[in-house]
């Protein structure tokens, strides 16, 4: 799924639009414990994660996630912003919590595979 | 060529944490390694980063780039953990708030490390501090470095007489017109062939000469060494003549082996209904189970061989290992620390005791009455016996055999073949003492952090489709031989003569079968005439 439709479906603010149309996902990771996200990360995987701190921008630096979705409208740090942009990897703020975000990028989904 | 890095992790500097992992990254990027196994590296060398500056008073991390490996070492200061178990148990932590706001202290870091390391280990001392080690692999699919094989070749020396062929268990070897040919992808390095050869073409390339002496290395000898001689069955009788070595910088590579007995008799207890175990100490029965037998892999122990048991003991000096057989050489070879491994050939260190050794001394007969043989642990020697043995484990047979302990050679270590003394008598020559080295020396088993994968024999070819011609080929050919599989061409089957003609391994060599009998044929007909 292109990460353009995630970000449509949730109203989100595109803080970091790198290659964001270009974008695939096909996994989504939801957490905010960091050796969960560590261990979870692959390619074309989104984080949806509470965490905008020094412990995402290493994540960004060392991990290659595919893109990152902060959550509750809250803008990240300049300094994750920074990161991001250097790493290229696209960082969006839902303006919903965690719950309703998954929610909604759960169903999207679900009509993706179920169009098939 | 090794490309080396050091840095120091502050307490409680949670930005600065993570720096050393980004400068090894883009390291790891330039010389080109996998991405996937980046992000393993990654996942380890941040978790760990992170593990000091939370837990201890800070602490320095040391990592060192080989062209196939990344091994990391990270010393802290701190209070030390009391319990490596406890600390190593998913969800287990004892990280302040001020982590826990981070995102950090689920008690998920260790387990982490552990699962995305190809080699791992920690050792703590309380109120001192705590040092974890661990290896990546930067080479994919080569964790265990055990494709390939050690052993080398004087086709010159070979007189074609097709022991080796016979004797083969996987089917490596090929005697064609223009030589021995070892097909490196099956061979385990079992040394079934360096055993039947007659002239000895077979070896492998340890050097034959002596390492410049320097302080802090430490000599790594093979039990069987002191058995090949009546005179060296104690330990100091063979370190006086091999000054300048001494109980400091010698180690006896079968110590760990008789401590991972000791290890294994207590996992034993632990079996229910005497369930099925191989005790991966012998190398080659290890390759010979991920080749022949993967069902088997499921019953293997998760613990590393005693020799890489040993040298994570000792990973902080120099190593000189007296390899006893090409497999134990491959190990050797295929540590990658931050130090120098040496391999010495044994037959030079046999050659050079014999030299020293004072022929007219009497030999002492050791005192054996406080050696007790391993309990309860089916021991299998041989490669014969172990295919097998193996063969109708893998029937259905013998599920209820318990631990198993399988060696390629008969004896074990003390029959490799690079050894002139009978195995038993070298044996017993070594036992009493082995028992009191083992004895002395703690050593705690390296567990392995990823599993044995199966290994794959080589594909007919690359492309699915022609592979599926290549069989089909194969197939056409084979019928033609008369299937007695007598090996007298040169392969060990009518099977593998077909393949090999099909992936041009060989041009020459008909079967001797069929050119007899359609010289018989021939004469016949002219004799019919």
């Amino acid at each position: 799924m292109q990460l353009s439709t995630i970000i449509s479906a949730l109203g989100a603010r595109v803080f970091v639009n790198h290659n964001s149309d270009t974008c695939e996902i096909d996994h989504i990771f939801a957490g905010d414990r960091m050796s969960d996200l560590l261990g979870a990360v692959s390619e074309q995987m989104l984080i949806v994660t509470h965490l905008s701190n020094q412990g995402m921008i290493r994540l960004i630096e060392l991990m290659d996630a595919s893109a990152i979705c902060l959550l509750n409208g809250t803008p990240p740090c300049p300094e994750l912003q920074e990161a991001a942009e250097n790493a290229g990897t696209p960082l969006i703020v839902s303006p919903f919590g965690m719950y309703e975000s998954c929610g909604i990028i759960y169903s999207l989904f679900k009509e993706d595979t179920s169009s098939l | 060529m090794k490309y080396e890095i050091e840095a120091v992790i502050e307490k409680e500097n949670y930005s600065n944490a993570g720096r050393t992992s980004r400068k090894i990254k883009e390291l790891l990027i330039q010389i080109g390694v996998d991405s996937a196994i980046i992000r393993r590296a990654m996942v380890a060398l941040y978790e760990a980063e992170m593990n000091v500056a939370i837990h201890t008073n800070g602490g320095k991390v040391r990592a060192a780039i080989a062209s196939d490996v990344l091994d990391v070492t990270i010393e802290d200061e701190g209070l030390g953990i009391a319990d490596l178990q406890q600390a190593m148990t998913a969800g287990f932590s004892t990280a302040p708030d001020s982590a826990r706001e981070m995102g950090f202290g689920a008690g998920m870091g260790l387990p982490n490390i552990q699962r995305n390391t190809d080699r791992f280990s920690m050792s703590s001392t309380l109120g001192k501090g705590t040092v974890m080690r661990f290896a990546i692999s930067l080479a994919p699919h080569s964790s265990d470095g055990a494709v390939g094989t050690a052993l080398s070749m004087e086709p010159s020396k070979c007189i074609h007489c097709l022991k080796c062929v016979h004797v083969c268990p996987t089917q490596a070897l090929r005697v064609h017109r223009k030589g021995p040919e070892i097909l490196t992808h099956l061979c385990v390095d079992c040394t079934a062939c360096m055993r039947v050869c007659p002239t000895g073409v077979f070896d492998f390339k340890a050097d034959h000469a002596l390492p410049e002496f320097e302080e802090g290395q430490i000599y790594c000898l093979p039990e069987a060494l002191r058995g090949q001689f009546p005179l060296l069955s104690s330990p100091d009788a063979l370190r006086g003549l091999l000054s300048p070595l001494t109980v400091e910088n010698t180690i006896f590579s079968h110590t760990a082996t008789w401590w991972m007995n000791g290890y294994l008799e207590f996992y034993r207890k632990r079996f229910v209904n005497n369930e099925f175990k191989i005790a991966p100490l012998c190398p080659s029965i290890s390759r010979l189970i991920q080749l022949r037998f993967p069902s088997l892999l499921p019953h293997m122990l998760p613990l590393m061989t005693p020799l890489l048991s040993l040298r994570e003991k000792i990973i902080d000096s120099d190593l000189v290992i007296v390899p006893s057989c090409p497999a134990e050489f491959s190990q050797a070879k295929g540590i990658h620390a931050l130090n120098a491994v040496h391999a010495v050939h044994p037959r030079f260190f046999h050659s050079l005791l014999e030299k020293r050794i004072n022929k007219e001394a009497v030999s002492q007969h050791p005192q054996t009455d406080s050696f007790q043989p391993a309990k309860d642990c089916l021991v299998v020697t041989g490669i014969n016996q172990v295919c097998h043995f193996l063969d109708q484990i893998e029937n259905g047979y013998l599920q209820d055999a318990g631990l198993v302990v399988l060696y390629a050679c008969v004896g074990a270590c003390y029959g490799s073949p690079v050894w002139t003394a009978p195995g038993a008598i070298a044996e017993k020559r070594s036992r009493y003492y082995d028992v009191m080295e083992g004895a002395k020396k703690e050593l705690n088993p390296l567990y392995r952090v990823q599993p044995l994968m199966p290994r794959v024999g080589a594909r007919l070819d690359e492309d699915m489709k022609r592979a599926i011609q290549k069989l089909n080929k194969i197939d056409e050919i084979a019928k033609t031989f008369p299937g007695n599989n007598c090996g007298a061409c040169g392969s060990p089957s009518c099977l593998t003569h077909a393949e090999d003609i099909v992936l041009a391994r060989t041009t020459d060599y008909e079967c001797p079968f069929l050119v007899l009998s359609q010289s018989n044929a021939s004469e016949n007909a002219s004799t019919e005439k």
